[in-house]
């Protein structure tokens, strides 16, 4: 079988007809003409975004000094101990983002700065993450995963689909990636080898009839289905994959296969077990080099989360009917400050274990971008003219933490600039990238 | 610019022909009017510099760039007509000039509608939603279980708000990885069937030969009774037969009651049957029997009921009784075996034994039996009948003749009055044998008290000085535990059931539970046995017992029975006995001076009491003292209590103390009652006071009976002693040689006279007739009068023969009663099948009939006799079909499925129904393959009969002879299997069909048959190949995306019938079309008006249209997961998380309702009605009778009524847990009106979570309201949430708030005036708002059908089913039917 491979790129090729490209389609240049620069025998660089919505508490989302001695605000204190690979990078945003509703059109966009279509559309960017999932995708037995510890919300707000709230990878402008919140099918993603006779046959087939199906739909519809021939394309390199992972010029990953047993099925009832084995399979899927991207939503934008496992310190006879993650994101006060720390251990948790893993001279977190950004800065505020990010993680040497970066009164503040930073590290470079123009320099 | 091409591109397109059309009055509005004005105000901020709001209206130089961007101009138009624009703080518009640019606008927004009206839009390509997935699967396997998206992401919601919209609906790796997983997972529950497949709820075999059998079972009872029965069945006893009875009380009443009409020839057989549900042609056939000319025996007499009107089921159940008996399935193939289930039997004999238990009538009065000789209804020529042997039969005694039961009972008595006198001299040679060292020797001593020895034998039983006889222990614990509870210093010996005697050897207090005390033994019965802790006497003496019982468990338990007695031999002695309950101590006493001899025992027997044993743990203690020592149960056995069973004393003797069980009902060995005369001579051992007591005892003998009062222990010494059971009679009846009839008295037995000769004298040859036989010439009935002292407990036997004199045609029926049977013709004959149990032998077991017919063999008697019979049978089979199918009667059997419904076929059924039962037999074999099976079960039975060796008694041999079928059986079935394989692919290829919702070409059939064989070709099996078959059916695009296809060109055009089909069923059932809806579709017709019209209320009327009740109505109302909300303070609410289901049922009713009864839309808002069960209703303050769900009237007086009044949504705008008048405001005005409300600021001010003390809600927002830049909003919005303030957070009615606080549902409307609570906003949005209700309800119902948000160009449409509505009285339909009579819906956009 040809290794055709359907990128949605080659199909408009293919098609042949001229039409109003989408936006984020207008690229002129492509991840995969630049790759391969790396050095053989040296680990990949991987990428892992974390979201988690509503922002954080007003006053103590912060950060001075450098290095060691960089002092951190209350929200950041659990990542206390990474301070010195940690980037505070403060003072980004999208313009776009800032435009239409709260909540709803303020999430959609955040991994690509892409306008975002009100009414009947469904309209973002592809994110980067989805970028650079492209790029790696067929090096990989799985090219990204897409992760999330609260389900999306199936409702329009103000004219804006709640998809937008819920949703921060975007594999096409108007593709938002479903988000696998099941631990075990996670997992299965990842590690599942045993292909049942006749999945081949199966894919091959439908794989003809939606060939079929396309050349009798109209152009939307095609673009539609497209969704599908690369979902069908993308399942088939996996079953061709299975087996095979991380042979990138001799270099080797540390673990051949996964070294935990398979999550029990279903969503566990605790949310902290929910995002402690979500995080897990997102450090396997890297130590294995499954995959090298992972995307992690905590939770939505406008999150109807609670926390049974925090006891309110303001209302303390309340208890989890007071721990609502959005109505807290509105106090500002000690309870959701709380809340706010007990993400940030997550990101903790994620960079303790990547930093315990050894891959030559460096750890895996060494070789990790750890990203973690929210719609907005504060929640009480709404208010994402600056958006907190932090990214953990050397980039395979790339990235020198400890610093505070901060571009407050600055002009081109784009935060689409850190994201061409970001791929740049990972040997992706397009010209420009949402509203940005040239990467950050200081990253 | 650029990001709105996207959008609109497709729009430009169809706009641009509009100016070719009308350019030049536009133009001029346009540059004129228009223009001037945005330059003015407008300009400043919407400039393409500034492109505040992203709106820039300085783009458009002219009417043709305008006229690209319909949206904007809808926009800009709202924003006046809501007077957001220009800001309050910049220049405002003249009010004639603002009337004139929106009359302007608005007059060019409708010029562009109405040009483009009916633009199906850009629909796109729609991926199946999770629910219609769902559904369509569901649909298309028939199982309603089936959830195959159970863990797939969300689907989003775009367009209206439903999930629906294509855009919205995604596809990624994963996804597709879990649609192939569910495909997969739903071809898992395919079940493999002669002629295709069918799907079951579950993928294993053995649910679908369940549920092969359930369909086969419920088919048989569409004809049966339902019911569970037993019948008895030979060898078994009682088996349930799970019904399969012909109902024939409703056949005799459909005939008894249209009896005239039927007569008269007013009603056929058939439209009886019909009306009543019964087979037409069992009625017609039990019609005409009633009404045959020349019926049979048997039948006649129902005919002669009949026309009598005394028919009834009586008359022919005893029947069916009598004629047909059952065998056990697991029998029948064996050699010599049964060849059914039910088989016919014929109560025919030509001689048969009688035997009657003879119990004491409970009054004390004689026994009395009858035997009874009839002439079985043809007259009494020829009935002669012998009744021989007549014998009362006893065990352990020789049987006595009926013919001497008058002398014996003369010598019995003579002999009681012997017992009675002597007594004294017995008793006094049983106190030397009890004072005797020596072992006892009956001969001398009998002589030396000059007695009579085998009645001093008797006597020395009874008082348990018989010593050569062990006491009787029963089964010893055998089981240790070592611990209890976890304590290891509990152990004890247990048994089964609880069963167990345990001690605790710590210091300790401990609940086990029930309390075990420190240094204490208790014991736990079981339910049938009693648990007895024996004390053997090591040592002959005299003692003193002592004994406590206590029921530890105080919490249940019903207590438990208890006794503490001395067994001596076979004899026991209660010294004390009594009932303990709940943590009373029972104290024996202290029983003195009781005299024992080695191996004697004392036991503490404890009973579960009346049967029930749980929690009857019960702590015990026994002490025994002699002179010189004490065995104590607690100090011999707790310190070391698992040291043996038998248990050894503290002085060093062996196998003192037993544990052992018993059970609750002891053997009949007399006990001597305790308190009686007897009883205290036994205690005793004074010479003196025994000759005392003795006289009394002779005293008590001769008194009567009658004469001892009721309450004394000495009447049971009399009953016992006298009794001809007793130790003193048992086995000393006198012999009667020398009989003396002379004096007897001649209530008893029969006259002597009457035996040994026959009716007609005995002078002639061939009447010979034995000494011990009676004689009779039917009918006559003898009565046989019985001494109920004498023979009770006894049987009376006696042989039933025809005498040689009867000839051809005699018959005689007889049967022996113990009362006075009336005189019929011929009685149905129970028969005895009691005694017949055990494994089955070589043919019918013999039987016995309680009343046999005797005849000769090969008579005309018996021949026509047996016709009788048969022709009964033939119509009143005791059975129409086996329903249990799967006989569970026997341990090893090799009949998996036992089919036997003959009369229900030949009776019952007609040609189609037959054939529909052979289908679903053949289909039960298929699924269970028990061919296959019966290969591995006879190996498996072959093995271990042959396990002995190859000779084994029932070995091979036996069995050998069934091996070659079953093997043959499997092989044909085998080849069938194969044979019928393309068959089955064909129905997978057939089902496609409804799976893509449009009949596949050639080509894709062809494809799809082509990978089956790829797969075979691999080596993957047929049923594998076929089940991934249709998981790729089940994967394909075409099943899982809404593909429509287009044409070449750019134009409309209409969908084909098929898409149509599509387009509607999934508009109306969320699921594909049904094959009704495909039917019509394959007709080419749905474009019919007429056809369309007819579909769609056919639809609207089926359960299904519950789905549009749910994905439309609930997702409207922002309701549709409402049963997963989550959100609810717990501590406020305990009662929300058990009736969110409810809340959301409750509102799926209401909107299928409308839908299938067609109600006004107005009836959303104004209903007086709804649809609740018990527990919603109490949540609304009202009583219903049954939580059943039901509609309920009268709401509005209530204050409620209509989607404003549902839990559902008062509760969903709410916050957790305070209600939010801004939600619920808000949600009327955005859901419910169609208000398009201008975008909260980004730093609203925050609202507590919980009211402030003294504030209430409505309060709350007042003051937050009052904010300058909340206010332009929340007039709005508000005083439609403080209206319905009076219902709490979860949709309660309320007056006061948690804190106590007068609520508030007064609000001002701000274009003046007021309204007041639910009813007050229900008349204002039906009354001024009824509008714009109407056509926010029309453009939802649009937008869901079409899966797109509503356009400009459909403002047309929306227009017509405004006005079409108010002419049809609102009806919903309506509204529906407009829809799918719209181009919109019936028609696609071109390729680009």
């Amino acid at each position: 079988m040809s290794q055709h491979c359907y990128t949605r790129r080659s199909f408009l090729r293919g098609v042949g007809v001229s039409m109003a490209l989408p936006w984020l389609e207008s690229f002129n240049v492509w991840g995969d003409e630049q790759r391969g620069n790396k050095p053989a025998s040296e680990a990949p660089v991987r990428l892992a975004v974390l979201f988690s919505g509503n922002g954080f508490h007003s006053k103590q989302w912060w950060a001075k000094g450098e290095g060691r001695d960089m002092q951190l605000g209350k929200v950041l204190q659990p990542l206390n101990d990474f301070r010195d690979r940690m980037l505070f990078v403060n003072g980004l945003y999208h313009e776009e983002a800032r435009k239409g509703n709260i909540h709803s059109s303020q999430t959609g966009n955040i991994l690509s700065g892409a306008p975002i279509a009100s009414g009947g559309e469904i309209r973002s960017g592809t994110s980067f993450d989805q970028l650079l999932a492209q790029t790696y995708g067929r090096s990989t037995k799985v090219s990204s995963l897409v992760l999330g510890c609260e389900q999306s919300n199936p409702s329009v707000h103000k004219n804006y689909s709640m998809l937008y709230s819920s949703h921060i990878s975007w594999s096409s402008p108007t593709t938002p990636n479903p988000l696998e919140l099941y631990p075990a099918l996670a997992f299965d993603r990842l590690f599942k080898d045993d292909v049942a006779p006749g999945d081949k046959s199966v894919l091959d087939a439908v794989l003809a009839d939606a060939h079929d199906l396309r050349r009798r739909i109209s152009t939307g519809d095609q673009r539609k289905l497209d969704e599908y021939l690369d979902s069908v394309r993308d399942v088939e390199t996996r079953i061709e994959n299975a087996g095979k992972r991380g042979e990138v010029q001799g270099w080797r990953p540390t673990l051949d296969k996964p070294n935990r047993d398979r999550p029990a099925d279903g969503i566990p009832q605790d949310i902290e077990e929910h995002m402690r084995l979500m995080s897990d399979i997102l450090v396997l899927g890297f130590q294995t080099d499954t995959t090298r991207i992972t995307t992690l939503k905590l939770n939505n934008d406008h999150s109807a989360l609670r926390f049974p496992n925090l006891t309110s310190v303001e209302q303390p006879k309340h208890g989890i009917d007071y721990m609502i993650h959005h109505l807290l994101s509105h106090s500002d006060g000690e309870d959701w400050l709380k809340v706010n720390q007990f993400f940030m251990e997550q990101v903790a948790n994620i960079a303790r274990k990547l930093d315990s893993i050894q891959e030559g001279t460096r750890t895996l977190l060494d070789n990790t971008m750890l990203m973690h950004c929210s719609s907005m800065m504060a929640g009480a505020k709404h208010d994402n003219d600056q958006l907190p990010v932090i990214v953990v993680g050397g980039a395979g040497g790339r990235i020198q933490g400890g610093r505070v970066l901060d571009y407050r009164g600055k002009s081109e503040r784009q935060l689409c600039r850190l994201f061409l930073s970001m791929m740049d590290k990972m040997d992706v470079r397009p010209a420009t990238f949402g509203d940005a123009k040239k990467p950050l320099e200081e990253v | 610019m650029i990001q709105l091409a996207g959008a609109l591109r497709v729009q430009v397109v169809i706009l641009a022909s509009l100016f070719a059309f009308s350019a030049n009055g536009e133009d001029i509005e346009f540059d004129q009017i228009i223009k001037p004005v945005l330059q003015q105000y407008c300009v400043e901020c919407h400039s393409t510099q500034k492109k505040e709001g992203e709106l820039d209206l300085e783009q458009f130089a002219n009417s043709k760039t305008a006229a690209q961007h319909p949206k904007v101009w809808e926009r800009v138009l709202e924003q006046l007509s809501d007077g957001e624009m220009p800001p309050k703080d910049k220049p405002q518009l003249p009010s004639d000039l603002q009337t004139k640019i929106k009359t302007s606008l608005q007059e060019m927004l409708d010029q562009w509608a109405l040009a483009n009206a009916g633009d199906p839009g850009e629909v796109v390509l729609r991926r199946l939603s999770n629910r219609e997935y769902t559904y369509t699967l569901r649909d298309l396997t028939g199982i309603e279980t089936l959830d195959p998206a159970r863990e797939f992401p969300v689907d989003g919601a775009a367009g209206e708000g439903f999930t629906n919209v294509g855009a919205a609906l995604v596809m990624s790796a994963s996804s597709l990885t879990k649609y192939l997983d569910a495909a997969k997972e739903v071809a898992s529950h395919a079940v493999f069937l002669p002629d295709g497949i069918r799907f079951s709820s579950t993928s294993s075999r053995r649910d679908w030969t369940n549920e092969s059998l359930a369909r086969i079972r419920d088919f048989y009872r569409q004809f049966t009774i339902n019911t569970q029965e037993s019948v008895s069945v030979g060898g078994t006893g009682l088996v349930s037969s799970d019904g399969g009875r012909i109902p024939l009380d409703k056949y005799l009443a459909a005939l008894r009651e249209e009896r005239t009409a039927l007569t008269d020839g007013k009603k056929s057989i058939d439209t009886i049957a019909g009306e009543r549900k019964l087979s037409s042609k069992y009625l017609g056939t039990l019609w005409s029997m009633l009404h045959d000319q020349q019926p049979s025996l048997l039948l006649e007499m129902l005919q002669t009921k009949w026309r009598k009107g005394e028919l009834s089921i009586a008359d022919i159940e005893p029947w069916q009784a009598s004629l047909w008996r059952f065998t056990n399935i697991g029998h029948l193939g064996k050699v010599g075996g049964p060849m059914g289930w039910m088989n016919p039997v014929s109560p025919l004999a030509s001689q048969q034994e009688f035997r009657v238990k003879l119990a004491a009538p409970s009054d004390g009065q004689d026994i009395v039996v009858y035997l009874s000789a009839d002439d079985a209804l043809d007259g009494n020529e020829e009935d002669y009948a012998l009744w021989e042997n007549a014998r009362i039969v006893s065990e352990g005694r020789p049987d006595l003749p009926l013919k001497d039961i008058r002398d014996t009972w003369q010598r019995l008595r003579q002999r009681r009055s012997t017992i009675a006198a002597t007594s004294p001299q017995y008793l006094a040679a049983a106190h030397d044998a009890q004072l005797a060292n020596d072992p006892i020797d009956i001969a001398s001593l009998s002589k030396k008290h000059y007695v009579d020895s085998e009645l001093l034998a008797g006597w020395l039983t009874y008082l348990g000085f018989q010593t050569s006889n062990d006491v009787e222990i029963g089964s010893l614990l055998t089981g240790k535990t070592e611990s209890v509870s976890n304590y290891g210093f509990i152990q004890g010996w247990v048994g089964e059931n609880a069963y167990s005697v345990l001690a605790n050897s710590s210091d300790a207090t401990v609940q086990i539970p029930g309390t075990l005390k420190p240094f204490s033994v208790a014991t736990h019965p079981s339910p049938t046995l009693a648990s007895v802790v024996g004390w053997r006497c090591p040592e002959p003496g005299e003692f003193i017992v002592e004994g406590t019982v206590q029921d530890v468990h105080t919490a249940c338990g019903n207590g438990v029975s208890w006794a503490i007695e001395v067994r001596r031999g076979k004899t026991r002695e209660t010294l004390s006995s009594g009932v303990t309950t709940a943590g009373k101590v029972s104290s024996a006493g202290r029983l003195e001076k009781i005299s024992m001899k080695t191996g004697d025992m004392v036991a503490l027997v404890i009973a579960p009491g009346s049967g029930n044993h749980s929690c009857d743990l019960t702590a015990i203690e026994l002490t025994i003292r002699s002179k010189h020592k004490e065995w104590s149960l607690a100090k011999d056995i707790v310190p070391d209590i698992l040291a043996g069973n038998p248990h050894a004393d503290r002085h060093g003797n062996p196998q003192v103390w037993y544990f052992f069980g018993e059970p609750e009902s002891r053997s009949a060995t007399p006990t001597i009652p305790p308190q009686s005369i007897l009883a205290r001579w036994r205690q005793t051992t004074n010479g003196e006071e025994r000759g005392r007591l003795a006289f009394q005892v002779q005293h008590l003998l001769q008194q009567d009976f009658d004469a001892i009062p009721t309450d004394s222990p000495d009447r049971k010494v009399h009953t016992e002693l006298l009794s001809l059971h007793g130790p003193l009679l048992a086995s000393k009846l006198p012999s009667l040689e020398n009989a003396n009839h002379v004096g007897l008295d001649s209530r008893y037995g029969l006259d002597p006279a009457l035996f040994g000769k026959h009716p007609l004298g005995r002078d002639v040859e061939g009447r010979d007739v034995e000494a011990n036989s009676i004689c009779v010439r039917a009918p006559v009935t003898l009565e046989v009068r019985l001494p109920a002292d004498l023979v009770q407990g006894a049987e009376l036997v006696v042989q039933g023969r025809l005498h040689p004199t009867s000839g051809d045609e005699g018959s005689v029926q007889l049967q022996a009663t113990k009362s006075l049977p009336s005189q019929t013709g011929l009685r149905p004959s129970a028969f005895n099948s009691a005694k017949l149990t055990g494994a089955w032998t070589s043919s019918l077991p013999s039987m016995t009939f309680e009343s046999p017919v005797l005849v000769h063999a090969g008579s005309t008697a018996q021949k026509r006799l047996e016709r009788a019979f048969h022709d009964f049978r033939q119509l009143f089979p005791a059975a129409a079909c086996y329903t249990t199918i799967v006989p569970v009667d026997e341990v090893v059997t090799l009949t998996l499925f036992h089919r036997e419904d003959e009369p229900l076929s030949r009776l019952l059924l007609d040609d189609q129904q037959r054939a529909t039962l052979d289908r679903l037999w053949a289909e039960l074999h298929f699924v269970s393959q028990d061919a296959l099976t019966l290969v591995d079960a006879f190996q498996q039975i072959w093995e271990y009969s042959t396990q002995d060796g190859p000779n084994a008694p029932h070995g091979d041999k036996r069995l050998e002879p069934l091996r070659e079928p079953i093997l043959r059986k499997a092989e044909e079935f085998k080849q069938f299997v194969t044979s019928v394989e393309p068959m089955q692919l064909e129905a997978v290829v057939r089902l496609a069909d409804q799976a893509w919702r449009r009949p596949l070409n050639e080509s894709e059939r062809r494809a799809l048959r082509e990978l089956y064989q790829s797969l075979r070709n691999k080596d993957v099996a047929h049923e594998e190949a076929v089940r991934i078959t249709l998981a790729r059916i089940l994967t394909s695009p075409a099943f899982l995306y809404r593909g429509e296809l287009v044409e070449n060109h750019s134009g409309l055009s209409k969908v084909s019938d098929w898409e149509l089909a599509t387009r509607l069923s999934y508009f109306l059932w969320s699921s594909s079309p049904d094959e009704e809806l495909r039917t019509v579709a394959a007709n080419g017709t749905l474009f019919s008006k007429e056809v369309l019209t007819a579909q769609t209320r056919r639809m609207l009327q089926d359960g299904k249209v519950r789905r549009l009740a749910t994905e439309f109505g609930c997702q409207w109302l922002h309701i549709r997961d409402l049963e997963t909300l989550n959100e609810k303070s717990e501590r406020h609410f305990p009662t929300f998380i058990d009736l969110r289901d409810d809340m959301q049922e409750e509102a799926v009713r209401f909107f299928m309702d409308m839908f299938q009864s067609d109600l006004s839309v107005l009836s959303l808002l104004g209903s007086d009605h709804s649809f609740m069960n018990a527990e919603l209703a109490k949540h609304y303050g009202l009583q219903l009778p049954s939580n059943e769900w039901q509609r309920v009237d009268g709401l509005r007086a209530g204050g409620r009524g209509g989607i404003l009044g549902f839990a559902a949504t008062l509760a969903r705008q709410s916050g957790a847990s305070r209600t939010s008048p801004i939600l619920r405001g808000n949600w009327v005005s955005e859901v419910i009106l169609g208000e398009k409300l201008p975008r909260p600021p980004k730093d609203v001010p925050i609202l507590p979570e919980e009211t402030p003390d003294g504030l209430t809600e409505r309060q709350l927002i007042e003051r937050h309201s009052s904010d300058a830049k909340c206010a332009n909003c929340h007039k709005r919005i508000d005083h439609f949430g403080f209206a319905l303030e009076g219902f709490d957070a979860i949709g309660r009615s309320r007056h006061t708030d948690a804190a106590g606080l007068q609520i508030d549902t007064l609000a001002k409307l701000p274009e003046g005036g007021d309204l007041n609570g639910l009813d007050g906003l229900r008349s204002y949005l039906l009354e001024k708002r009824q509008d714009d209700f109407l056509r926010q309800f029309c453009r939802k119902l649009l937008g869901y059908a079409l899966g797109r948000s509503v356009q400009l160009s459909d403002k047309p449409l929306l227009d017509e089913m405004l006005v079409q509505l108010k002419s049809t009285g609102y009806c919903v339909s309506t509204a529906i039917e407009l829809i799918v009579h719209s181009s919109q819906f019936q028609q696609i956009r071109g390729r680009d």
